[in-house]
């Protein structure tokens, strides 16, 4: 039962796992290297008071992300995931299926 | 003996900066990566058998080399220069820390692993297999708490063991795509982990908590408004003391210095330029200025420690971005009230160069510290004489209005001159930690501090005795300094000032400090600046020399709209590189300034 939904869906307390990163260029490699990969779990923990930008858990550290850059994030929603360690289903993804994309 | 070059490398965030300053105490100094704007910190330190160097790499996110903080930082872990390399890592955050860790490795130097902040994972449920990661890893590991002073002892064995016996870790081979690198990387780190960190890591909870107050839509302003005044209030009432005692001090010290001078044999006329112009607006601009700045600066670094100023950019990111700037910038905007040019160099944190550019050039419209003052005595005199907490209340409407301001002309710059995309914006919300209150103080009062203060007395010295001369050549019935100010007298009043006041301001280029008396010293036509004196005095010369309440206002607005000061400028200079920016950095809030005071002059 995959919902297609973005990160910027994600309302807080709620989790999710990335499905594919539709971002380019540095805010991708910048993103991946934080650890923001296909298959990592990350929890909303809330929104700045003025609503833009979105605190999320991930790997353990909380990262900030605004929503024109969490709108190119999809994920599928999910609750059994850890956001406060490293958690990474089914491993990385393979090449391809990023080009895919 | 030969000195050992080591590198300090890590992420941010990792307590890299404890680390340091926990090895090399006082024994350090901050400079400048030749050629770039990346400031640098080297300190030396001693082991039981060697004198080493300790050469503070900035901290990235990855070796990729994408920003200048990443280049600087890979290209002097690959220098012959750097021998071994010290590399920090978050021992709560061990996954995330290895994937910068594996790069470093892979540069082929020796390296030892120093685990730092391991009273943070144990309080978080965590335990760490030392001995298994070292052998994974190849290289030397140790676990510590940079906070306590034991770590240091550790660290030193640590270190003359790698120097014993440098080895170098085995390369792992990693594909050359970026992508295919990253995802190797992070698949690297994933198996080394894994069985070397054991437990639960249980959510710091504290700091959501935290978080949820200090981000949530109830308290997140009143709390930085609050916070913000806290911080002007004691800068502000912290300094009168202090600045009084060091202006009686150092004007008493004038007296003695004329006298040494004319024994020296000099000339009465330029024992005066020196005593009198010279050393008298030294000591002034030095008395005004370093007071507030040494309460300032410590509390801007003591918020800075706690993890609280993430907070603040997270909270204003959205208004910064509609105007196409950067979140961080109300940080730089925040260094600003303490002095412009130790916000304009701190717009360093920004990376995107655009982005930088809209900090740098707005920097000037928030008052700084040495405005306050004239700011204070023109709302006190005229507008809320007998309440402080209506001099307050204007004080803080004058500065949103600055604040509001500058965020007009960062609009304006983003849609004119600096139009672009908004950059990649990820901000990282580090745990809350303890500040360590010594190494604040050293840290802000060293660096910060005393390097302004520096800065403008190298240039107040030699302004003052300008000044002087200015004010003691006589040019037929006056001295320069009245003709001049006679000159400008048409264009002042048009815009509901006059001659004096422009031109104490242009005279004040060297130090906002010096606006005030260069005016008096106009209006009471004096050789030198005036003793400071009491309030109501200046109040009595002022209104002798035609000002109204309509007067003061447009004081207010010109004392915050108007060219930068020259050590601010100059310090644009560097790091924009150019001098069309920095002419636009005084043209800019000028402009503005004429504009507005034109406008109230009418009111």
């Amino acid at each position: 039962m995959n919902h297609d939904l973005t990160l910027c869906s994600l309302r807080p307390g709620e989790g999710g796992r990335v499905r594919a990163l539709r971002v380019h260029g540095s805010m991708r490699l910048r993103l991946r290297e934080l650890g923001l990969i296909e298959g990592a779990y990350l929890r909303c923990l809330g929104r700045s008071p003025l609503g833009d930008p979105a605190a999320y858990e991930l790997c353990g550290a909380v990262l900030a992300l605004r929503d024109r850059d969490s709108r190119e994030i999809w994920i599928e929603r999910r609750e059994d995931g850890n956001a406060d360690a490293c958690d990474r289903a089914g491993g990385t993804a393979e090449r391809g299926k990023e080009h895919g994309l | 003996m030969r000195t050992h070059v080591i590198a300090l490398a890590g992420l941010p965030n990792v307590g890299k900066s404890t680390v340091f300053n926990r090895l090399t105490g006082l024994h350090q100094h901050t400079g400048n990566w030749t050629g770039k704007t990346v400031s640098s910190a080297r300190g030396s330190f001693s082991t039981a058998r060697r004198r080493c160097l300790l050469v503070d790499v900035p901290g990235a996110y990855s070796l990729a080399a994408r920003s200048d903080d990443e280049r600087v930082a890979r290209d002097f872990l690959l220098s012959d220069e750097a021998e071994a390399i010290l590399l920090v890592c978050d021992a709560g955050l061990l996954e995330r820390n290895l994937f910068y860790a594996l790069q470093v490795l892979a540069l082929g130097k020796p390296v030892l692993l120093c685990l730092n902040l391991m009273d943070e994972a144990a309080r978080r449920g965590l335990t760490l297999d030392l001995p298994l990661l070292s052998e994974r890893l190849g290289v030397p590991v140790v676990g510590v708490s940079a906070r306590k002073r034991g770590s240091r002892r550790i660290l030193l064995d640590a270190i003359d063991a790698l120097l014993d016996a440098p080895r170098s870790p085995a390369p792992i081979p990693l594909p050359a795509d970026e992508e295919a690198r990253t995802a190797a990387l992070v698949r690297e780190a994933e198996a080394i982990c894994r069985g070397v960190v054991r437990g639960r890591q249980q959510l710091p909870a504290r700091d959501r908590r935290i978080d949820r107050v200090l981000t949530g839509k109830l308290f997140a302003f009143p709390v930085m408004l609050l916070l913000l005044a806290l911080v002007f209030y004691l800068t502000i009432a912290g300094a009168n003391a202090p600045s009084a005692f060091l202006s009686r001090l150092l004007f008493s010290l004038e007296a003695p210095l004329a006298a040494f001078l004319s024994r020296l044999g000099l000339p009465a006329r330029l024992s005066a330029m020196l005593t009198e112009g010279a050393y008298r607006t030294l000591s002034w601009v030095v008395s005004v200025m370093l007071p507030p700045m040494a309460i300032f600066f410590p509390l801007f670094t003591l918020l800075e420690d706690l993890g609280y100023l993430p907070r603040v950019a997270y909270n204003l990111d959205r208004p910064f971005q509609r105007c196409g700037a950067c979140g961080k910038q109300c940080l730089t905007m925040a260094m600003g009230f303490g002095c412009n040019a130790a916000g304009v160099t701190g717009c360093r944190i920004i990376d995107s160069r655009r982005e930088r550019l809209l900090a740098v050039l707005t920097n000037s419209f928030v008052p700084c510290n040495g405005r306050f003052p004239l700011l204070i005595a023109v709302i006190t005199m005229f507008f809320a004489p007998r309440s402080t907490l209506g001099a307050s209340l204007m004080l803080t409407g004058v500065i949103a209005v600055s604040v509001l301001l500058s965020f007009a002309a960062t609009a304006l710059l983003s849609g004119t001159l600096l139009r672009g995309e908004p950059s990649s914006f990820v901000l990282e919300l580090p745990p809350y930690r303890r500040p360590q209150l010594g190494q604040i103080l050293v840290r802000s009062l060293l660096d910060r501090t005393l390097k302004v203060l520096l800065r403008a007395a190298a240039v107040a010295a030699p302004a003052g005795a300008a000044l002087w001369l200015l004010a003691n050549t006589r040019a037929g019935d006056g001295s320069l300094l009245l003709k001049a100010a006679a000159l400008l007298d048409g264009a002042g009043r048009f815009l509901g000032l006059d001659g004096a006041i422009l031109l104490a301001f242009l005279l004040g280029l060297p130090a906002n400090e010096t606006v005030l008396p260069i005016l008096l010293m106009i209006y009471t036509a004096g050789g030198s600046l005036m003793e400071p004196g009491a309030l109501a005095d200046v109040h009595a010369i002022l209104l002798q020399n035609g000002w109204t309440a309509g007067t003061a206002a447009c004081m207010l607005c010109f004392t915050v709209l108007h060219w930068p000061c020259s050590t601010t400028l100059l310090t644009v200079k560097k790091e924009t590189g150019g001098w069309g920016w920095t002419a636009l950095a005084a043209l800019l809030p000028t402009a503005f300034g004429l504009i507005l005071c034109k406008l109230l002059s009418g009111i």
